[in-house]
C-alpha cells in the first residue's frame, strides 16, 4: 500500500480489508469531483469577469451578486439538455479520449495529499496521456464524417506532435535542477522563496520554462472558429460540457505541472513546515499547501488567458511551426546549457 | 474475426457552408472544395437577401423612395438615400440649400466611420482577436447614439429629403459629433497599439488575399479595396458632389506595409486612414457649419418628378455606389437601379479563396468588406 | 476624345451598329451613344481595343422598361484616361409575358468581365438571356430553385402571384393608391 493511500485510510478510519485499489480509485473520484469541478466552476466565472473587463465590458451580471452564481447557473442549465447518442464508433474514440484526459487526475500535483501515486515516471504520465487524448481526438474526428470533425481532429493531432517535442526538453531541464521526476523530489529541491525556485536554477533554467508554458500553448491552442468548433461542433449538451471542461482541464494540467516544475510547487516556508509538522497538524499542511499549488497554477493560467483574449490567434501552421522552429531549439537550449551549468557549478 | 481494411479518404471533399449556421460566412452560401486544408474550389451563392428593393421602388410613391433606398445597406443607410437624392435632384432642377448640403456631409462621414468601425469588428472577429472586436463596436455605438440624436433611429436613417434633409440638426448635435471625433482619433491609437501591428494580425493578414491593381481595375473594384491595391479612385475628389470640392482632405493608398501591396492587411489599415480623414472632414464642416434652411421645400404627398433620367454617384464606405433614376412624370419611380460596390468584390471573391488556407478563408471574406444586403437588394 | 472619331471608328468596327450620339440627362454633362443591340459585342471590344479610348471596365450596367421596350445601359469607364462614356441600346418588348418568353441578347463580359455579376442577375429579373455568359452562373436564384421562378418580377406586365405554397401572397394586389388627379397606366 502505497504512503498516500495509507494515508487516506488513517485519515478516513476504514477498515482495514477494504482493498488499496478501489481507496485510490475512490480518492481519485473525490479528486476530481471535489477539486477539479469546483476549481473550474470559479475559474469560469473569474475568467469572465477578467476578460469583460480586458474588453471594457461588464461580464456575467445577472445570476447572484456581480454574477457569482454564472457557474451554478451554467451547470443547472447544462443538466436538463438531452443526452447525445453517439455511435458506437464515435463512443469508443470519445470514451478513450475522456479517460486518457481525466485519469492524470492521479499525478495531478496538487500538494501530498491529492497525488495518489508518485512514481519516478510522474512527471511524463500527463504528457503521455494527453497524446494518447489527442489521438482519440483524432480518430473521433475522422470518425465523425465531417469536414469540421475530420479537419479539427488533425489539427489537435498536429498541434499535439509539435508541442511534445520542447515539453520534453523542458521536463528534462527542469529534472536536472529537481534531481528526480517524483513530484516529491522536484517540490523538495525548490525552496518557497522565489530565488530558491527552478526557474531561477540556472541562467539557462528560464527559457526552458518559456518554452514548457509554449508547448502548453501549442498543445491547448483552439483554433476551430472557421470550422464551428472542430471536433465539438457535432457535440452537444452533457458530452459539449465534458469537451469545454477537458479544455480547462487541460490547461489547468498543463499550468500545474509548469507550477511544480519551474515554479516552486508546494514548498512552503520551513517554518510554517516544521511548526505544523511539529504540532501534527496533516491535515492543516497539507491543506494549505494544495491551496499554494492551486494559486500559482490558476495566476498563471489568467496570464495565459489574458494574452490569449486580448491577441488575434495565429494560424494553425504557424503556431506548428511555431514549436518545430522556436519552441524546440530554444528547449534544447536551456537543456543543454542546464546541464553544462550543473556540470561545472 | 475478420478485419476490414479501410483506406483513408484523400480526395478533395465538398463543404457546403451558410448561409445560416456558420459565424464567418452570413447571408451567403459557400461551396467549398477542400484538398486537406487548401481550398481548391470555391463558389459563392448569394440571392438570400433578396428583398425586391427595387421592385418596390416601383410600386410606391417618390416619397417613400428614401425608405427604400435606406434599406439598400441598413447598416450604412445614408450613402443609398444621399445618391436617390442627388439624381432625383438632377431631375427636378432642385437646388440644395448649403446647410443641407453640409449636414448631408456630416451623416455621410459619420455612417462612413461607423462602416469601417463594424468593418475592424468584422475582421478582428475572423482573426479571433476578441478584445478588439468590442473595442471597435463600443466606439461604433457612440456614432450610433450620434444618429439616434438626430434622427431617432440608429441604422436606416431615412433622413435625407429632396431638396435637401428631413430636419434641422438638434441641439448639442454638433458639440456631440466634434466629441465624439475627438474621442475616436484618441481611440485610434489604441487600436493601433493593441491590433493594427500586432504580430500576431499581421501574421494572418499579410501576403493574404491579394489583390493586383490590373485584376482590381478589371472587376471594376472601386473604394478602399480598390485604393488598397494602389488604384487611385474616389469619386468626392473625381466627381464631387454635395460640397466636397470646397473640403480638404487626403485619399490614402495602399502601400503594403504589412506585406504585399493590396493584401487584407493594407486594406485594414487604409480603412483605418480613411477614418481620420474622415474625422478630419467632420471637424471642418462642424466649424464651418453655414445658417439657412435645412431643405428649399418640403416635399408634399403628390410630389412628381418631371420626365427623365439621372444617375448619380456618391461614394460610400465600400466604394462607388451609383444611383439610376428614370422618372416618367407620374407619381411613382419609373426605375430606380443602384449600381453597388460590393459587386465587384464579390467576383473577386471566389478567386481569392482559390487556393488559399481554410483558416485563412474568414479572414479574406470579411477583409473584402462584402455586404450581401446590398448585393441582393 | 473627339465624338466624331469615335463614332467613325465604332462604325468602322461594326457598320449600321451606331444610331446616335446624345447627351444624357437634363444637364447633358455625359455623352451617351445609342447602338444596336445587335452589333453591341462588336462595339464592345472595338471601345475596348482602340489604345486611344481603352474603356477597359463596365462601372454599371442596367436594364429598365420603357413603352414596350427594354433599354440597356453601360456605363463604361477607362482606367487609363478616366473618362465615362454611356452606350444605350433597346431591344422591343413583345406582347404578352409569358414565362419562357426571354429577350436574346449578346453578353459582353468576353470585352468586360466585370459586368457579369449584373447581368446574371437583370437577366433572371428582366428575362434576358445573355449569350455568352456562363449558363450555370446564377444571379439571385439559387441552382436550386432553378426553374421554379413565376415570370421576370421587374417587368411592367409582371403579376404577383395571389399563393404561393397554399399561403395567400401580395393580399393588395395593385400598388398603392395613386394621388389624386393620378392616371394609371
Amino acid at each position: 500500500m502505497s504512503g498516500v493511500a495509507s494515508g487516506w485510510y488513517q485519515l478516513l478510519v476504514l477498515p482495514e480489508g477494504i482493498p488499496p485499489g478501489l481507496v485510490v480509485a475512490g480518492a481519485w473520484i473525490l479528486a476530481t469531483v471535489m477539486v477539479i469541478f469546483p476549481v473550474a466552476a470559479a475559474y469560469s466565472y473569474v475568467e469572465r469577469k477578467l476578460g469583460a473587463d480586458y474588453q471594457a465590458r461588464v461580464g456575467p451580471n445577472r445570476a447572484g451578486p456581480s454574477g457569482m452564481f454564472q457557474p451554478i447557473a451554467d451547470w443547472l442549465k447544462l443538466l436538463q439538455k438531452p443526452n447525445q447518442a453517439l455511435s458506437w464508433k464515435e463512443e469508443r474514440w470519445s470514451a478513450l479520449q475522456t479517460m486518457a484526459t481525466y485519469s492524470t487526475a492521479a499525478v495531478l500535483p496538487l500538494g501530498p495529499l491529492f497525488i495518489l501515486a508518485d512514481t519516478e515516471m510522474n512527471v511524463f504520465i500527463p504528457f503521455w496521456a494527453l497524446m494518447v487524448a489527442a489521438l482519440a481526438t483524432l480518430l473521433l474526428g475522422m470518425e465523425q464524417s465531417s469536414i469540421q470533425g475530420w479537419l479539427g481532429g488533425s489539427r489537435v493531432a498536429a498541434q499535439a506532435l509539435s508541442g511534445a517535442f520542447p515539453a520534453t526538453l523542458a521536463i528534462l531541464c527542469a529534472g536536472l535542477a529537481g534531481g528526480g521526476f517524483r513530484w516529491a523530489d522536484m517540490v523538495a529541491s525548490q525552496g518557497a522563496a522565489p530565488w530558491s525556485w527552478n526557474v531561477m536554477a540556472s541562467p539557462f533554467h528560464p527559457f526552458g520554462f518559456l518554452a514548457f508554458v509554449g508547448a502548453g500553448l501549442v498543445f491547448s491552442a483552439d483554433h476551430q472558429r472557421d470550422l464551428g468548433g472542430g471536433v465539438t461542433s457535432n457535440l452537444y449538451g452533457g458530452r459539449l460540457a465534458l469537451a469545454q471542461l477537458g479544455k480547462f482541464y487541460v490547461l489547468f494540467l498543463w499550468s500545474s505541472m509548469a507550477t511544480v516544475l519551474y515554479l516552486g510547487g508546494w514548498s512552503m516556508p520551513a517554518f510554517i513546515t516544521e511548526e505544523l509538522s511539529a504540532a501534527d497538524a496533516w491535515i492543516v499542511l497539507f491543506g494549505l499547501q494544495a491551496v499554494l499549488v492551486l494559486s500559482k497554477t490558476v495566476l498563471l493560467m489568467f496570464l495565459i488567458d489574458w494574452v490569449a483574449r486580448t491577441n488575434p490567434r495565429a494560424r494553425v501552421e504557424q503556431i506548428t511551426e511555431l514549436s518545430w522552429k522556436f519552441l524546440s531549439p530554444l528547449a534544447l537550449f536551456s537543456l543543454m546549457g542546464a546541464a553544462a551549468w550543473r556540470a561545472l557549478t | 474475426m475478420n478485419f476490414e481494411r479501410e483506406t483513408l479518404p484523400t480526395t478533395p471533399a465538398d463543404w457546403v457552408v451558410g448561409p445560416y449556421h456558420s459565424p464567418w460566412i452570413s447571408h451567403f452560401r459557400a461551396h467549398f472544395t477542400l484538398d486537406g486544408e487548401i481550398i481548391v474550389r470555391a463558389g459563392l451563392e448569394g440571392g438570400f437577401l433578396h428583398r425586391g428593393l427595387e421592385k418596390a421602388l416601383e410600386l410606391h410613391p417618390w416619397q417613400s423612395s428614401i425608405v427604400y433606398a435606406g434599406r439598400v445597406d441598413p447598416e450604412a443607410a445614408s450613402f443609398a438615400e444621399h445618391a436617390l437624392c442627388l439624381a432625383v435632384e438632377k431631375l427636378c432642377e432642385l437646388e440644395v440649400p448649403a446647410r443641407a448640403q453640409c449636414i448631408r456631409v456630416i451623416v455621410d462621414e459619420l455612417t462612413r466611420v461607423s462602416s469601417h468601425l463594424k468593418y475592424i469588428a468584422r475582421i478582428a472577429q475572423a482573426t479571433s482577436s476578441e478584445t478588439m472586436v468590442h473595442f471597435a463596436l463600443r466606439d461604433r455605438e457612440k456614432i450610433l447614439d450620434l444618429f439616434e440624436l438626430l434622427s431617432g433611429a440608429r441604422f436606416s436613417l431615412s433622413f435625407l429629403r429632396f431638396g435637401g434633409v428631413a430636419n434641422d440638426v438638434t441641439e448639442g448635435f454638433i458639440e456631440r459629433v466634434v466629441e465624439v471625433c475627438d474621442l475616436i482619433r484618441f481611440r485610434l491609437k489604441e487600436y493601433n497599439d493593441l491590433f493594427s501591428y500586432n504580430q500576431a494580425f499581421l501574421a494572418r493578414s499579410a501576403y493574404v488575399g491579394v489583390v493586383e491593381p490590373g485584376f482590381a481595375r478589371r472587376c471594376g473594384l472601386t473604394g478602399p479595396n480598390a485604393r488598397a491595391s494602389a488604384i487611385v479612385a474616389d469619386v468626392r475628389k473625381t466627381s464631387p458632389y454635395s460640397g466636397y470640392e470646397q473640403l480638404d482632405f487626403e485619399v490614402p493608398l495602399g502601400q503594403g506595409e504589412g506585406g504585399a501591396i493590396g493584401d487584407a492587411h493594407d486594406r485594414y489599415v487604409i480603412r483605418l486612414r480613411e477614418i481620420t480623414q474622415s474625422l478630419e472632414i467632420l471637424r471642418q464642416v462642424c466649424d464651418a457649419l453655414p445658417a439657412g434652411p435645412f431643405a428649399s421645400a418640403p416635399v408634399e404627398r403628390d410630389f412628381k418628378v418631371p420626365t427623365g433620367e439621372a444617375y448619380a454617384r456618391v461614394e460610400s464606405a465600400r466604394g462607388l455606389l451609383g444611383c439610376y433614376a428614370v422618372a416618367d412624370g407620374s407619381a411613382r419611380p419609373t426605375r430606380v437601379q443602384f449600381r453597388v460596390p460590393t459587386g465587384p468584390s464579390w467576383q473577386l471573391a471566389p478567386m481569392l479563396l482559390e487556393g488559399a488556407r481554410l483558416q485563412d478563408a474568414p479572414t479574406i471574406l470579411a477583409s473584402l468588406d462584402l455586404c450581401v444586403s446590398e448585393l441582393d437588394r | 476624345m473627339e465624338t466624331n472619331e469615335l463614332i467613325q471608328k465604332l462604325e468602322d468596327a461594326a457598320p449600321g451598329g451606331v444610331l446616335e450620339a446624345r447627351p444624357f440627362g437634363r444637364d447633358g454633362a455625359e455623352l451617351s451613344l445609342w447602338v444596336e443591340m445587335g452589333a453591341i459585342l462588336k462595339i464592345a471590344h472595338a471601345l475596348k481595343s482602340d489604345p486611344a479610348f481603352s474603356f477597359d471596365y463596365v462601372e454599371n450596367f442596367a436594364v429598365m422598361e420603357m413603352e414596350a421596350a427594354l433599354v440597356f445601359t453601360y456605363w463604361i469607364r477607362s482606367s487609363s484616361t478616366g473618362l465615362p462614356l454611356m452606350i444605350r441600346g433597346s431591344v422591343e418588348l413583345p406582347r404578352g409575358n409569358k414565362a419562357d418568353d426571354l429577350i436574346e441578347v449578346a453578353s459582353v463580359s468576353s470585352a468586360w468581365p466585370s459586368v457579369v455579376p449584373q447581368e446574371m442577375e437583370l437577366g433572371e429579373l428582366f428575362g434576358i438571356k445573355f449569350i455568352g455568359l456562363d449558363p450555370r452562373a446564377h444571379g439571385l436564384v439559387s441552382s436550386r430553385l432553378a426553374g421554379t421562378a413565376v415570370g421576370f418580377p421587374l417587368r411592367k406586365g409582371f403579376v404577383f402571384p395571389t399563393e404561393i405554397n397554399g399561403q395567400p401572397h401580395m393580399r393588395r394586389l395593385t400598388p398603392s393608391a395613386p394621388a389624386a388627379g393620378e392616371v394609371l397606366p
